[in-house]
Formats: C-alpha cells, sequence, structure tokens
C-alpha cells in the first residue's frame, strides 16, 4: 500500500476509525436500505463502504456478493463528489457503458448514490439504490431524500464510534474508583478533618459534606481530564490504520504521519490562499493541479527573484552614473557661473570706461558751445571790419575816379595843345619846304637859308613825330583812367563783395546755431548715455547676485546624492535579500527618503516632496521673511 | 577703512559678493571656511561685518558666530547669516548664538547693500 494520495489516506483513516468494515449486518442498517428500495422501488439498496482496493456492503438489499472490487465500482465514482452521483441509464453514460456489472451481472442501468460523509468531512462511502432497468428522472426530491438517509447511516456509524464508548465506560469506572478510595479516606482521616473543619467554625456534619462533596468534584475533574487526554488518545491510537502514509518516499506512521498531514495540510491551505490571492485561476480544488500550479507560480516568482537581482545589481552602477552626471551639473554650473561672472567684470570695466568717455565728453562738449560763442562773435568783428574796410575802399575808389576825371580832363586839355602844336608842326613844315623852295631860286644866296630850311623840316617831322607819341600815350592813359573809373563797373564789384560778405556772415550765424543744435544734442544724447551706463551697471550688479543661484543648486544636488546614497544603500540590502539564503529585511525606503529630507536647505525642496509625497514631513513654517534683522 | 568680511564654502558666492561689494565701494576680506575664518579673526582681523554662510564643511555658520562673540573684537561686530537654508529652528539657532540677521539666498544686490547700510554703516 504505497503511494496513497494524502486525501485518500486520510479518507481511509476516516473510514477505518468508525470500525465498520468487516462487521457483522446490522439491522439499523438494514432498516434503511429496505426503507430506500421501497421508496425508490428498486431491487437493490446498499450501505456500500469504499474501502483502499474495494467496496464493502456494510448492509445490502437485492445484492449477495459482499464486497466488489473498487475499480469497477460506481460507489468509488460517487465519492468524489459531494452531492449524489445519479446515472439514470449506465448504458448511455460513457463512464460506466462498459463496466462490467453493467455489461454482465448484475446488469447496472440506474444508479444513484449519496456520499457517507463523516463529521470530519471525508467521504467513506454511499447510501446508493440501484435498478437494473433505466430511468428517466430523479427528482431533486429523491436527491434530497437520498441525502437525508446517507445522514442517517452516518448518525449510527458514528454514534457507535467505539473510542467515545470506551471512554465512556472508563470514565464510569474511574468514577466509581473514585468514590470508592475518597470514601476510604474520609473514613481514615476522618475525625482530624473534622477537626479541622470545626477549628474554623464551620458545623461539623455540613462541613464534612461540603469538603467532601469539593474533594469529590476536583477529583473528578482532574479523573476526566487525564482519562480524556490519555484514554482517548490510546483509543485512537489503536484505531489509526496501520497503512504508512509515503510523502516524496519518506514513511510516516502513527503520530509522525498525524504531524506530516497536519503540515501538509497547513501548506496546501497556505498555497491555495496564496496561489488565489497572486490571481491564478486554476482549479486549486484539485491536488495535482494546485501543486502543478504552484510549481509554476514558484518558479515564475523565483524567475522573477533571478531577474529581479539581476537588475538591482546595475542600479549601484546606475547610482554612479548618475551621482557622476549631477557632480559634473555642478561642476558646470559653477564654471558657468566664474565664466558669467568674469564677463560681467568685462562688462562693468567696458561700462566704466564708457561712462568715464561719456562724462569727458559731456564736459568738452560744454567747453566746446562755450567757446563756440566767441569764436562766433570773433567772427562777426571780422566781418565787420571786412565791411569797413570795404566801404573806405568804396570811398578811396570814388575819390580816385574823381582825381583820375580830372586828369583825363587835363589830358583832354593836352589834346587840344598837341593838335595845336600838330597844326604848328604842319605849318612849320610847309613853311620849310616853301623855304627850301624859295632857298633854291635864290641859288648861292640862299644855299645856307636853305640848310636852315632843311634843319627846320626835319626838325619839325621830328616834333610832329614826338607829339604823336605824346598823343598816344595820352590817348592810352585816358582810355586805361576811363576804364578805371567807370563808376557803374566799380559800384557793382562794391555791392558783389558786400553781398558776398553779408552771405557769408549769415552762413556764419547759421553754422553757429547749426552747432549751437548739434552740442546741445550731444549733450541730452550724452546724459541719456550716461543714465544707460548706470542702469547697466545696476542690472549687472543684481546679475553678480543672480550668481548666487549656482550655490542654491550645489545644495539641491547634494541633497540628491545624498538621496542616491541612501538609494544605494537600500538597492545594497535589497539585493541581500533576493539572494537565496539572504537575511534581512530591506532597509525601508521611507526611512531613506527621511534621511533625504533631513539635507533639505530650501522651502522650495520641502514643497516640492510635499507635491509628490502626500501630508506633511515636519517641514518648515511657510512664509518666513527672506532677510530678518534680529 | 573696516573691510567686511565674507566667509563661504562657495567659491561662485565669494566671488560674486566680492565682486557687488567691491563695485558698491567696500574693501572685502574672504574665508571659505569656519575655522579659517576664526584663524584670521585670532590673526587681528577686524571688520565692520561679518557675512557667513549656514552650511559649511567642518563647521556651521552658527558654531563660528558662537566662537567669534567669544572674542571681544567681535562682541558688538554685526553678523549676517547669508544661507539656502530656510528652516525656522536653524534662525531661531542663529539668533540665539548672536547672528544680526538671516537673509536667504538668492538676496537681490540692492537689498544686500541697504542691508548692510544699515546694520555696518561704518563699512568701507
Amino acid at each position: 500500500m504505497f503511494g496513497l494520495t494524502i486525501s485518500e489516506w486520510l479518507r481511509l483513516r476516516a473510514l477505518r476509525r468508525l470500525q465498520l468494515l468487516d462487521t457483522p449486518a446490522d439491522p439499523r442498517y438494514d432498516r434503511i436500505t429496505n426503507q430506500a428500495a421501497r421508496l425508490f422501488r428498486v431491487p437493490t439498496a446498499l450501505v456500500s463502504l469504499v474501502d483502499s482496493d474495494r467496496q464493502w456492503f456494510k448492509s445490502r438489499v437485492g445484492l449477495e456478493a459482499p464486497e466488489t472490487p473498487r475499480e469497477i465500482s460506481f460507489c468509488a465514482q460517487a465519492i468524489k463528489g459531494q452531492d449524489p452521483l445519479v446515472i439514470l441509464d449506465a448504458a448511455n453514460d460513457v463512464r460506466f457503458a462498459n463496466n462490467p456489472l453493467v455489461t454482465g451481472a448484475p446488469g447496472i442501468r440506474f444508479y444513484a448514490g449519496a456520499p457517507l460523509t463523516s463529521c470530519d468531512g471525508h467521504r467513506i462511502g454511499t447510501l446508493c439504490v440501484i435498478d437494473d432497468k433505466p430511468r428517466s428522472e430523479f427528482t431533486d426530491a429523491d436527491r434530497t431524500q437520498l441525502v437525508r438517509m446517507a445522514q442517517a447511516v452516518m448518525d449510527i456509524a458514528q454514534a457507535q464510534y467505539l473510542p467515545v464508548q470506551r471512554m465512556k465506560t472508563l470514565v464510569g469506572v474511574g468514577l466509581g474508583l473514585q468514590i470508592l478510595v475518597l470514601s476510604l479516606l474520609i473514613w481514615a482521616f476522618g475525625s482530624t478533618w473534622v477537626d479541622l473543619l470545626g477549628m474554623i467554625g464551620l458545623p461539623v456534619p455540613a462541613a464534612m459534606a461540603l469538603a467532601t462533596a469539593g474533594l469529590l468534584a476536583i477529583g473528578l475533574a482532574v479523573l476526566l481530564l487525564v482519562l480524556e487526554k490519555f484514554t482517548v488518545a490510546a483509543a485512537f491510537s489503536d484505531l489509526v490504520p496501520k497503512i504508512p502514509l509515503v510523502i516524496s518516499g519518506e514513511s510516516y506512521s502513527g503520530k509522525h504521519a498525524d504531524e506530516a498531514i497536519a503540515a501538509i495540510d497547513e501548506d496546501i491551505t497556505y498555497s491555495r490562499s496564496c496561489l488565489i490571492k497572486s490571481g491564478i485561476t486554476e482549479d486549486l480544488d484539485n491536488l495535482p493541479s494546485l501543486f502543478a500550479a504552484r510549481r509554476k507560480h514558484m518558479e515564475a516568482l523565483e524567475a522573477r527573484a533571478t531577474s529581479a537581482a539581476a537588475a538591482v545589481s546595475d542600479v549601484p552602477g546606475f547610482c554612479d552614473v548618475t551621482g557622476a552626471h549631477l557632480r559634473t551639473v555642478v561642476d558646470q554650473t559653477e564654471n558657468a557661473a566664474f565664466a558669467i561672472l568674469g564677463q560681467l567684470r568685462d562688462i562693468d570695466a567696458h561700462v566704466v570706461r564708457l561712462v568715464d568717455f561719456i562724462r569727458r565728453s559731456d564736459r568738452e562738449s560744454t567747453a566746446l558751445i562755450d567757446g563756440s560763442g566767441e569764436s562766433i562773435a570773433r567772427n562777426r568783428d571780422c566781418i565787420d571790419t571786412l565791411q569797413r574796410y570795404l566801404e573806405e575802399r568804396l570811398q578811396d575808389a570814388m575819390h580816385d575816379r574823381n582825381r583820375f576825371s580830372e586828369i583825363v580832363q587835363v589830358a583832354d586839355g593836352l589834346e587840344s595843345s598837341i593838335d595845336a602844336i600838330t597844326r604848328i608842326l604842319s605849318a612849320t613844315n610847309m613853311l620849310a619846304l616853301n623855304a627850301t623852295i624859295e632857298a633854291t631860286r635864290a641859288g648861292e644866296f640862299g644855299h645856307g637859308f636853305k640848310v636852315v630850311a632843311a634843319e627846320v623840316r626835319e626838325l619839325s617831322q621830328q616834333t610832329s613825330v614826338a607829339i604823336r607819341h605824346v598823343h598816344e600815350g595820352i590817348s592810352k592813359m585816358r582810355q586805361a583812367i576811363n576804364h578805371q573809373i567807370n563808376g557803374q563797373q566799380l559800384e557793382q564789384k562794391v555791392e558783389s563783395e558786400r553781398a558776398m560778405l553779408t552771405g557769408l556772415t549769415d552762413q556764419l550765424v547759421g553754422m553757429s546755431d547749426r552747432f549751437h543744435g548739434v552740442a546741445h544734442y550731444q549733450r541730452s544724447l550724452l546724459e541719456e548715455l550716461d543714465r544707460a551706463g548706470q542702469g547697466i551697471a545696476e542690472v549687472m550688479m543684481n546679475a553678480m547676485g543672480q550668481v548666487q543661484f549656482q550655490d542654491i543648486v550645489r545644495q539641491q544636488v547634494d541633497s540628491i546624492l545624498a538621496g542616491l546614497d541612501g538609494l544605494r544603500r537600500f538597492n545594497d540590502s535589497l539585493a541581500a535579500h533576493l539572494e537565496v539564503g539572504g537575511d534581512g529585511a530591506p532597509t525601508d525606503l521611507k526611512a531613506v527618503l527621511e534621511t533625504m529630507t533631513r539635507t533639505y536647505v530650501t522651502e522650495v525642496q520641502w514643497r516640492r516632496h510635499e507635491e509628490v509625497m502626500t501630508g506633511t514631513m515636519g517641514r518648515p513654517a511657510d512664509g518666513l521673511p527672506a532677510i530678518e534683522l534680529f | 577703512m573696516k573691510p567686511i568680511f565674507l566667509v563661504d564654502d562657495s567659491p561662485t558666492i565669494l566671488m560674486s559678493m566680492t565682486d557687488i561689494l567691491t563695485k558698491a565701494g567696500y574693501t572685502v576680506e574672504k574665508a571659505a571656511n569656519g575655522p579659517e575664518a576664526l584663524k584670521k579673526a585670532q590673526g587681528g582681523l577686524q571688520p565692520a561685518l561679518v557675512i557667513t554662510d549656514y552650511h559649511m564643511p567642518g563647521m556651521t555658520g552658527v558654531e563660528l558666530i558662537r566662537e567669534l562673540r567669544k572674542q571681544a573684537g567681535f562682541r558688538f561686530t554685526p553678523i549676517l547669516v547669508l544661507t539656502t537654508e530656510s528652516q525656522q529652528d536653524k534662525r531661531t539657532e542663529a539668533k540665539s548664538a548672536g547672528a544680526t540677521g538671516w537673509l536667504v539666498k538668492p538676496v537681490a544686490s540692492d537689498q544686500l547693500l541697504q542691508v548692510i547700510k544699515q546694520v555696518a554703516p561704518t563699512a568701507r
């Protein structure tokens, strides 16, 4: 008898405890089978007990055989379920059509069997009704009736449960012995006892009765307890089947079998609840499928644990890389902050130079504006002087013209004198010619005169030439003077020069005005630039202040790094926990988070924390002033 | 010429504060942590104002204040704590240690200068 399933082993034990197998017929059971045969109008009714390899009939109506092999038993099938097994026509039922009990004697066609269920839930056999003719129906009422009758069979079986009877007998014997012993004791020490009770003021007979009753009750209780414990246990130990329970190649018997069964039972219950919790939907009432499901589940869990362990082994590396990145961020922001500060310094230097230049330019332009007034005044003086000079020159020219007119008049006078001289010279020449002619007629005597006449003529001719030269000279001189003293031309020239000077003056004044305008514009421009320069300086000052962000970032990153360290510690403990044979529970991640909060410095860190995690964690009070003087 | 004494482990803070204060016409002395600051203080430094960080390696700003207050020359020197720390209990701790004021970073430059003018009018 090896390889019994636990449930079967337990079932057999429950059956054998009842001690019904191979016992003589009992009219109480026979009444029930007879009643069933009548009630359901069948030839055969049985109280069938399903043993390990047979079914044995405690009571049978309409059947000769006391037992049949279990393999072909209908009842062995019926005890598999809680409800009655009803086969209306076995010939048409795939499960039983080929059963020898169907194909041969007794030619079963109709079968209805209700399981006999023990008080601890084991189905030890059936109360069944059998017919060799098929039935068309077996109503619910019939089923109920059959179940009730099966219960009646079990009531009888359990009422005569031998250990209980035996215990009752033993308790009765024990009680008799107790009373006997106590009576002897009271008889032997009666007087002493009564004296003692008398000393505490109880009336002797009453006290004696009370004491005896008390002692009796206590003794009885103790005895009952002892009897219950040992006698019942002894009774049961006798009844436990001698079949060894073999589990996983290991034999268990007696108490050890009970312990093993209890452990297995507990394990099965636990496994089932675990599997249900894990959402396993397979049939878990059936042990093989339960174990199969459990194995699958365990393998899946193991695989998951292995992959989880592999996964967590990557976390330290991840933490290292993340930490390194964060530290790089800090370094880079620090470098950037330095660069920004350096550039701000450069900008500041430029701005300072610019502002200096602007202020210097402002001073210079002021000086220029002041100086330009003087130079314009000087220019005006110059122009006035020029105008006066021009007027004087005009006056001089007028004077000159008058003087030249007088000279021309004198020259005109000389012209008439030259005409007179020319006429005289012409007459002299004529005279000399005539004198020569006369001298020639006079001959010798006129010879000297002729010479004189020739000389006179020569002189006259030379004088005529000289006079012509003089005349030409005077004419040229007059022409030149006339040209020079032409009044209209001179006045025009003077006027044009005067206009030119006025234009120059106007231009100078315009230029001066424009220069003033430009200078004022430049000044306001410089003032604006100066203001802008100061504005830039202020902005820059603030920008320098804003570089504090880097320090804030650094401290926030430090917090994150602390968190990463905590995460790493958590991971280490988790990895140890996941390892097969690893001990200890993983670190509490909440504690890690709390450790991180202790590194919080800014209010924004607390705020973010609370946004993500609900509830407060001892955060600082809101709304504290950024600047507080104590 | 009484300088302003800056104590902060952050080089960027030291640099930016120095720039701001120098630009505003102050002279500046610096230390990167509490022990260094104490050494300078014991070496005869007499600032018109101390501005210290709270979280620093080796010694917190408040511990530094306690040490400084033990020195005769620093008994009445105004000391400001310039920090990212926002918790009330730290402020209270600083106040009882003898701090003059508490400034949470980032502080705008003009506000900082205003506070300095208020608590240390003799600083140059």
